[in-house]
């Protein structure tokens, strides 16, 4: 499942009607990305104070460099890239060391069939609570180097494209695939005992 | 890739983790608070060092510094092509105007003493005393001499 937005061409509109100082229009923005963002951010740093505040820090940014905007890359491409640098810079700053706080998990996890398939009879662990779950997996993501999981964040759990998360990352297909691989060697070794 | 799909169906599984009721009403409004605050609050040395730091977080980009490393090229350019005599003019004043000031300056009185043409007769030092040679009369035949000084004394008679 991915969360781009369905049509780019209303985010045009919106960013044009920002650059000319409509707020309103910077609102439905803010509205549109929150929602996306925070996933983002939050896979990244495992704490909600932190991804809140963050945000905050990003569309504030956005919205002061927006007359600068030029359209180039899409406004989806530029807002996440913004988020990924500056939760990058967040993350450096913070160090290797926080505390974890896990957010809500909303009820549709219950019919997911990934999520039915590791909790039915073959699984060792299925009996695992849906807590315990979500908390082993945060903690199995913040072994990951920022890097790898950057990319596991953006792959795997927002659903985009290599080449869209090259565009945001500034780097080569190549290496985004690179990443993952070691990425997802790696979290196999730390979920090791969810696995069949 | 098919041994990740266990891991990949596993961490899918975070896309179900969401904020909290109400978090984006919340958020939008917790937004224009702290814009209001910054306008009203923020020193202005603040701002501008905001300013300051994002316009050059643009700035320094590969185009920019593509654009900066060509105009360099192009003053260095013009430099090294610019005429020659201009570089000599400058170069012959600027060592004039160096030199002036460090060699300390003669009267009339010195630069006659000093001359050159007060001292000199004519000549050689050891030359003076040689008598002029009277070509018609010691000439007797034979090549002409090439005009040394051994060639002009007369030869000593037998």
């Amino acid at each position: 499942m991915s969360d781009r937005p369905n049509n780019p061409d209303s985010d045009k509109d919106l960013v044009e009607r920002s650059q000319n100082g409509d707020t309103r229009a910077f609102d439905d923005l803010v509205r549109k990305y929150t929602p996306k963002l925070y996933g983002m951010v939050y896979n990244m740093t495992s704490n909600r104070e932190d991804t809140a505040d963050l945000l905050q820090d990003v569309f504030a940014k956005a919205y002061r460099s927006l007359k600068r905007f030029q359209g180039k890359s899409t406004f989806y491409t530029w807002i996440y890239s913004i988020s990924v640098n500056m939760t990058l810079n967040h993350l450096k700053k913070r160090g290797r060391y926080t505390k974890l706080s896990l957010d809500d998990v909303d009820s549709g996890i219950q019919n997911d069939p990934d999520f039915i398939d590791i909790t039915s009879g073959g699984n060792p662990l299925r009996e695992v609570n849906i807590h315990e779950l979500q908390k082993r997996l945060n903690e199995a993501m913040m072994k990951l180097s920022e890097d790898h999981r950057t990319v596991v964040t953006l792959y795997d759990v927002q659903g985009l494209q290599h080449a869209e998360i090259s565009k945001i990352l500034g780097v080569s297909e190549g290496t985004v695939r690179s990443r993952l691989f070691y990425a997802h060697r790696q979290l196999q070794n730390f979920l090791e005992e969810f696995r069949k | 890739m098919s041994e990740f799909n266990d891991i990949q169906r596993l961490i899918r599984l975070k896309r179900h983790e969401q904020p909290p009721q109400g978090f984006v009403d919340d958020f939008v409004a917790s937004l224009h608070e702290r814009q209001r605050s910054e306008m009203l609050q923020g020193s202005a040395r603040g701002l501008l060092w905001e300013r300051v730091t994002t316009y050059f977080a643009d700035l320094l980009n590969p185009k920019w510094a593509w654009a900066g490393a060509t105009a360099m090229a192009l003053l260095m350019s013009a430099w090294m092509m610019r005429p020659a005599g201009t570089a000599s003019q400058q170069v012959a004043q600027s060592n004039h105007a160096a030199t002036s000031s460090l060699v300390a300056k003669e009267d009339n009185a010195d630069v006659k003493r000093n001359l050159i043409s007060r001292h000199y007769g004519g000549g050689f030092a050891d030359e003076q005393n040689v008598q002029p040679v009277n070509f018609t009369q010691s000439f007797q035949g034979g090549v002409q001499n090439a005009g040394f000084k051994g060639d002009l004394e007369p030869l000593p008679s037998p």
